[in-house]
């Protein structure tokens, strides 16, 4: 009896097989334009690479839904980097050398993305590749000048002069500042470039500590940095991380005047689900949040409708509150397909050159592809910070999109 | 003088809680010889459930024992029934497969199932603090270290004085020799199993309000707490405990006191590791 099913099961899934790879092939003839995208949608950072999927499929069915590209459906072809450099590879591999890709839109670890982009670099592909999270400012020393090369996310240190113009408008400025990061690439670039703009600042940092990411205990190092009187704690940390530092800091007594989480973790709303009253004060950095809100845009209006009116359909879409991972992937898709509505052409020096000239205002404020740093070029720079104030996050700087005023200094634990 | 009493509640706090993650694991080796590198995913399991009922049904973390104890009971007689008894006496290298897999199927599953985010539970109770004089620390971190201790005795207790417990010492020491005088081995392998899982649930319990959860929780556990395990003594229910807090120790201290010393704090436990594997593999209280 056994056996038999055994064999059943056996049969059943040999012809699944057999019909998925017909229907793989049957997409695969008709003529659509591919776009490749490599996020991690599994293993730790997959919450970021599963809502980076929602805005991806969100623009592929905008686009879609109003007539497709140059008479071609695009069809979106999602590859998992599992957060890991050689998966990532790989699956750049498959990208460009099965789909023969010719647009690219990714992705979230630098690590992953370093190796990715070299493995384009060296393909020789003319693939135009959007990168929309990659953080780490090695990328643009190394990379940056590559024509294919549209960074559209921020690097570290358009995330640190944000927040740190913003603190220069902190009165009276803290005295002293205590700086964690963790130990990884993420923490130590964010860090060195916090730690170089807070003492050009004039601001004068007493602590420099590193810590692992996902520990679980925080309290001997936030009990050094509370014995070196520091009145501000500012961190770069993941998510977990976020959390336990505040909590700890609760725990063992410390009390700075500002609590700064220079991270995008500190605005998600399982941050302030999980520390309850603990994260009223804190302060984060987000290159975007629902609250900002900017117009359509007038040239795109169906591709670059207002914030409110795109937070409005993704909520509709998806019955969740969207982030910027969304949104940036939504952007990155929609500025391809109106590069190659503009050249009127998938070739890929006609779309280079329309990328590079386009300008819009989008859900996340006004892109343009401009010269950075490094020499790269650099679509979005500018990060909001918000505070924490009765279980809502209140956008305190730049004053253009601000929507209350800070809540300055932090009360101690016990009298809160 | 008052960084140092409170690095050192810091450390035996920490310490608490490690036991506490670390006293199942060493305990169905005890008894069975087994590494189970699921034990994370135990404890993750036990975390997610009680996410959920509190988020879903308002259910207070501690009433949830009473739904995680169970459950975790069925989940870890489940597993030694179906997956470790057929591989009790395949090779070494063909159990540490197993559970491995077993822990990965576990952590993806509660990836497909709870998206990758990070959740925490936040009680009216979760963040109290208790201030002694200059010294402060978390409620629920104290009582995860008390319930750690009470465990330990617990198990220790049941371990040397009672019946089931010499049961299980003689199926630890030897499979022939129990069966010969009439133990039902299989049966005892299940109840040392069960026990296993349900100190994990515990352990989720505590740890979704002291941290969080998230899908690879469980692997990032695994790591610190067979450090741990192996220092005190791979089976060694006390040697848990005394590993547990001299880790906790150590970490704080370093931490605290040395320039840099949180980044250096997670590469000391395995450096201790090491050391114990090459100079004292059976660790503190290791008997083999």
């Amino acid at each position: 009896m056994f056996r038999m099913l055994q064999r059943v099961l056996i049969v059943v899934c040999v012809l699944a097989l057999a019909f998925s790879s017909v229907a793989c092939n049957r997409t695969s003839k008709e003529s659509t334009i591919k776009i490749g995208a490599l996020w991690p949608l599994t293993g730790s950072q997959a919450a970021v690479g599963q809502e980076a999927k929602r805005g991806l499929e969100m623009a592929v069915k905008q686009i879609n839904d109003s007539g497709g590209l140059l008479g071609k459906k695009v069809e979106l072809v999602l590859e998992d980097d599992k957060s890991d450099p050689g998966a990532g590879v790989t699956a750049i591999n498959k990208l460009l050398t099965v789909d023969k890709i010719k647009f690219f839109v990714g992705g979230y670890s630098s690590t992953v993305m370093s190796a990715v982009l070299e493995r384009i670099k060296a393909a020789n592909a003319n693939v135009i590749a959007v990168v929309n999270g990659t953080t780490s400012s090695q990328v643009e020393q190394s990379l940056g000048k590559e024509k294919w090369l549209f960074k559209l996310y921020p690097y570290d240190y358009h995330y640190q002069s944000s927040n740190i113009s913003f603190l220069k408008t902190v009165d009276p400025r803290p005295s002293k500042v205590a700086i964690v990061y963790e130990d990884a690439l993420f923490g130590t670039t964010q860090g060195k470039f916090a730690k170089e703009f807070l003492q050009e600042a004039g601001f004068n940092v007493v602590a420099f500590e590193p810590f692992k990411s996902g520990t679980p205990d925080l309290s001997p190092l936030l009990t050094r940095i509370k014995n070196t009187g520091a009145d501000m704690l500012f961190w770069i940390g993941y998510f977990g991380d976020c959390i336990l530092l505040v909590k700890q800091s609760k725990e063992i007594d410390f009390n700075p005047k500002l609590f700064v989480g220079s991270t995008v973790w500190v605005g998600m709303p399982e941050f302030v689900n999980g520390l309850g009253k603990s994260a009223e004060y804190v302060i984060g950095i987000d290159l975007w949040t629902p609250d900002v809100q900017y117009p359509a845009s007038s040239a795109y209006p169906s591709a670059f409708p207002s914030t409110k009116d795109w937070v409005k359909s993704y909520t509709d879409l998806y019955k969740q509150e969207p982030n910027h991972w969304s949104l940036v992937n939504y952007i990155a898709v929609e500025a391809i397909a109106q590069s190659i509505k503009k050249a009127k052409t998938t070739e890929f020096n006609a779309v280079e050159s329309a990328l590079r000239s386009l300008k819009a205002n989008t859900p996340m404020g006004e892109l343009s592809f401009r010269p950075s740093k490094f020499g790269g070029t650099q679509g979005f720079t500018d990060m909001v910070v918000f505070q924490w104030q009765d279980g809502k996050r209140v956008l305190v700087y730049p004053p253009s999109v601000a929507t209350g005023k800070l809540k300055y200094p932090t009360p101690a634990w016990n009298k809160r | 003088m008052s960084s140092l009493a409170q690095a050192t509640v810091n450390g035996l706090l920490a310490g608490g809680f490690y036991a506490l993650l670390a006293l199942g694991l060493t305990f169905a080796f005890g008894v069975m010889r087994i590494i189970n590198f699921a034990h994370g995913e135990l404890v993750m399991l036990g975390s997610y459930t009680t996410f959920v009922l509190f988020t879903r049904f308002g259910v207070d973390p501690f009433i949830s024992l009473m739904l995680v104890i169970p459950l975790l009971g069925i989940v870890g007689a489940l597993l030694q029934r179906y997956m470790i008894e057929p591989v009790l006496e395949a090779p070494h290298l063909n159990q540490i497969l197993l559970t491995v897999g077993i822990s990965t199927v576990m952590a993806n599953s509660a990836l497909m199932g709870f998206g990758g985010n990070f959740y925490s539970v936040s009680t009216a109770y979760s963040d109290a603090v208790v201030r002694l004089g200059s010294v402060s620390f978390g409620l629920i971190r104290f009582i995860a270290c008390l319930v750690g201790l009470l465990l330990t005795v617990g198990l220790h207790v049941i371990l040397q004085r009672t019946d089931l417990g010499r049961r299980l010492r003689a199926v630890s020491q030897s499979l022939r020799a129990a069966r010969v005088v009439g133990i039902d081995v299989r049966r005892t392998f299940v109840t040392a199993f069960v026990i296993s899982a349900i100190l994990g649930g515990v352990a989720g319990v505590l740890s979704v309000m002291i941290m969080y959860v998230h899908p690879s929780i469980g692997f990032s556990f695994i790591i610190k707490v067979f450090a741990i395990v192996v220092l005190g003594g791979l089976g060694s229910v006390p040697g848990a405990l005394i590993g547990a807090l001299s880790m906790g120790l150590l970490e704080s201290y370093v931490a605290t006191y040395v320039s840099n010393g949180s980044g250096w704090a997670e590469a000391l436990a395995f450096l201790v590791l090491m050391l114990f594997l090459v100079v004292r593999p059976k660790g503190l209280f290791g008997t083999e």
